[in-house]
């Protein structure tokens, strides 16, 4: 095989990436004994059969896609955030907070700013125990998870649980607030859009500001960085702040456009598939779209595989798994921050 | 040089994947699976617009909220649906979705748009998103197990399954020695918490001073946290143990066995999970479900909230032989009666 030219390879790789993660799919199938073929199509189907699908993956997507963007950032400057999570759930509780006392379309910008301020913030605690204490980001970030997880899980059993008190969620946030849904009846909210520009504004920041450049030079040198006079310490804080604030706004763009209240099961794990998803996309920003869609058609292929073909929901969990698996076997060499 | 062997690492590697894809594939197009299901794959997720109009099987869904192996709530559910399917002659699908209300809302929209005439939400938990998704697709039914809500399209069916937890807490109350009884409900939601205080007062219309502990374990799965409430109600002197916690009962059940009291199933008859210490267990018969859906598809169903019980055969209470005595046996039979008749409101103290 000829070598081939530097700019196709990381494309070149995340498509075997996918080759890949298809084949560990399909191997999971057969060994469970369902023909791969049919039903992959299946998924694919589910996936982008038709405006209803697209709209499902879409709205997959779409927390994918910011929660991915911040762990690309993170991941550029050398910060192995795996906190997305975490970080996704305060800003979705800081959007629920602030969503529940503001009743007015005007306030939709302040509540969505609060949910990136959440995950930054919580993103910044992390990014400070790293360089005031020596913690290591990877054990922080992951702790941070599961405080956010019982934090939510307490407040919608107790303080912020519904007035009827029937089931432990909040109540809903005023229906002013909501994102606009086009081509009802399909869930597809302007969320998406939201998403495209995170992408492409990080993009711009990344690669064409003075601070994304001290970022990236950080990531992959700090000695360098250190020689060119770059600090460390207040690059390590911007990464993670930033990478945080991306999983903040995903939680609060779910909240308006999905969810519209706070519950436990708030999350399926986009927090962690972000990192998949970061992964595939070779860390950066603008091919976290396309990786993000390719989880969003996953998470959607997955439940239509149990749908058609009868594959229970344990096996169908196991298929998404290994696919995950494979996607980060494949692209994830060399690529994670040492 | 580290370089030859790195780059032919790299090949034979790639090599690799191409051949497992050719495998994989080659079998997958070759022929079907040996096992493969019967409700042809290839077609199901195609669009509705696609299908044979010949093809007027009415077709009905289901939604889990967990495993339909739990020999309890899901299970049940899942042969309402094997009924819908063998006695209506319906086409018939299932999902399990996670406990969130946005994969809920998903499940009722994914299934809606696929054309389904029924989908039904088992939990009362499903009712908001079925009222939202309502709205949307007025040419399908849906149909919220526990339920407490109703549209036009939406029917919720409840099986007052209390009214034997009732019985049980009366066989409880007669039967106990120490005077006291738990309850271990899963979430703290309507459905179970009825449940469970319907056992509380069954087994205080006989003995006024009997005490029944309620605790929930917020959650249906957790078997480790179900046994460690129902060893710490043992402790404080319960020696009868009534559940309704879904597959996290396995748990209630091993502490049942080790400390060798007794104990009630729930949804199903569960004497077989431990045969020598379960004595009754109260049951929702499928099939009131099933008779539901077939109303709905004969078009005698308005949208509205459907209590099934005792009355209508649809809630049972499946006893193990040899356990209860004649004079108790009568007495149960009255309170039956009483309850059929509408004299005895099993859910009259709630929390």
């Amino acid at each position: 095989m000829a070598r081939l030219p530097e700019a196709l390879r990381a494309p070149a790789l995340s498509v075997a990436a996918v080759a890949a993660a298809l084949a560990a799919g399909a191997a999971v199938l057969r060994l469970a004994g369902y023909a791969p073929g049919p039903a992959l199509w299946v998924m694919a189907n589910a996936a982008f059969g038709g405006p209803f699908a697209l709209a499902d993956t879409l709205v997959k997507a779409t927390p994918l896609a910011l929660c991915g963007v911040g762990v690309a950032l993170a991941f550029r400057g050398g910060q192995f955030n795996i906190g997305a999570e975490g970080q996704m759930l305060m800003g979705a509780l800081a959007a629920v907070a602030a969503g529940l006392q503001l009743a007015s379309g005007w306030a939709m910008p302040l509540v969505l700013a609060s949910a990136a301020a959440a995950g930054g913030g919580w993103a910044f605690l992390a990014a400070w125990l790293k360089t005031a204490r020596g913690v290591s980001e990877v054990i922080s970030t992951l702790m941070l998870n599961f405080i956010a997880f019982w934090l939510v899980s307490w407040l919608v059993h107790g303080p912020l649980q519904e007035a009827a008190k029937s089931y432990p969620q909040t109540e809903m946030v005023a229906e002013a607030l909501w994102l606009g849904r086009w081509l009802p009846p399909t869930r597809l909210h302007a969320g998406v859009f939201v998403a495209v520009g995170a992408a492409l504004v990080a993009y711009g920041w990344l690669f064409f500001t003075a601070s994304g450049l001290r970022l990236r030079v950080l990531g992959d040198s700090p000695q360098a960085a250190r020689t060119a006079g770059i600090s460390p310490e207040r690059t390590a804080w911007l990464a993670l702040t930033l990478s945080g604030a991306c999983a903040g706004l995903a939680g609060g763009i779910e909240v308006l456009g999905v969810s519209r209240r706070l519950y436990e099961q708030f999350s399926p794990g986009y927090g962690y598939m972000a990192i998949a998803v970061a992964l595939l996309a070779r860390r950066h920003p603008l091919g976290v779209l396309p990786a993000a869609v390719c989880f969003g058609a996953l998470e959607v292929g997955a439940a239509g595989l149990q749908r058609a073909v009868g594959v229970s929901a344990g096996l169908a969990g196991v298929v998404e798994a290994f696919v995950v698996l494979a996607v980060v076997a494949v692209s994830g060499r060399r690529d994670a921050p040492a | 040089m580290s370089f030859v062997p790195a780059r032919l690492a790299r090949r034979s590697w790639l090599l690799c994947v191409l051949s497992g894809i050719w495998l994989v594939g080659g079998i997958a197009c070759g022929g079907r699976a040996p096992d493969a299901p019967p409700s042809q794959p290839g077609s199901a997720g195609a669009p509705d617009a696609n299908r044979p109009d010949s093809d007027k099987k009415p077709r009905v869904a289901l939604l889990s909220p967990g495993p339909i192996s739990d020999d309890g709530w899901n299970a049940f559910g899942y042969d309402a649906l094997k009924i819908i399917e063998k006695e209506l002659g319906c086409e018939v699908r299932q999902q399990q979705v996670n406990d969130s209300p946005a994969d809920r809302e998903q499940g009722f929209r994914a299934f809606a748009q696929e054309g389904f005439d029924v989908v039904i939400g088992h939990g009362g938990e499903f009712a908001d998103q079925a009222l939202a998704v309502a709205r949307d697709f007025p040419n399908t039914t849906f149909v919220v197990t526990a339920g407490d809500k109703a549209a036009p399209n939406v029917v919720s069916v409840v099986f007052d399954t209390g009214q034997a937890s009732y019985l049980a807490g009366a066989i409880a109350a007669t039967l106990s020695k120490t005077g006291r009884a738990g309850a271990i409900g899963g979430q703290n939601i309507p459905a179970s918490a009825r449940n469970l205080y319907a056992f509380r007062n069954g087994a205080r219309a006989v003995n006024p001073n009997m005490e029944v502990a309620v605790a929930f374990i917020g959650s249906w799965t957790d078997t480790a946290a179900a046994r460690q409430q129902a060893l710490a109600m043992i402790d404080k002197g319960a020696d009868f143990i009534i559940h309704d916690c879904d597959a996290a009962a396995a748990g209630v059940f091993q502490a049942v066995k080790e400390r060798d009291i007794r104990a009630f199933g729930m949804q199903k008859d569960q004497s077989h999970l431990a045969p020598d210490h379960i004595i009754g267990s109260p049951t929702s018969n499928p099939q009131g479900l099933a008779e539901v859906v077939r109303r709905i598809l004969q078009k005698e169903q308005k949208g509205e909230v459907v209590h099934l019980g005792l009355k209508d055969n649809a809630v049972g209470f499946a006893v193990k032989k040899g356990v209860i005595s004649k004079e108790l046996e009568g007495k149960l039979n009255a309170l039956t009666l009483a309850i059929q008749k509408g004299e005895i409101d099993v859910f009259k103290e709630q929390p």
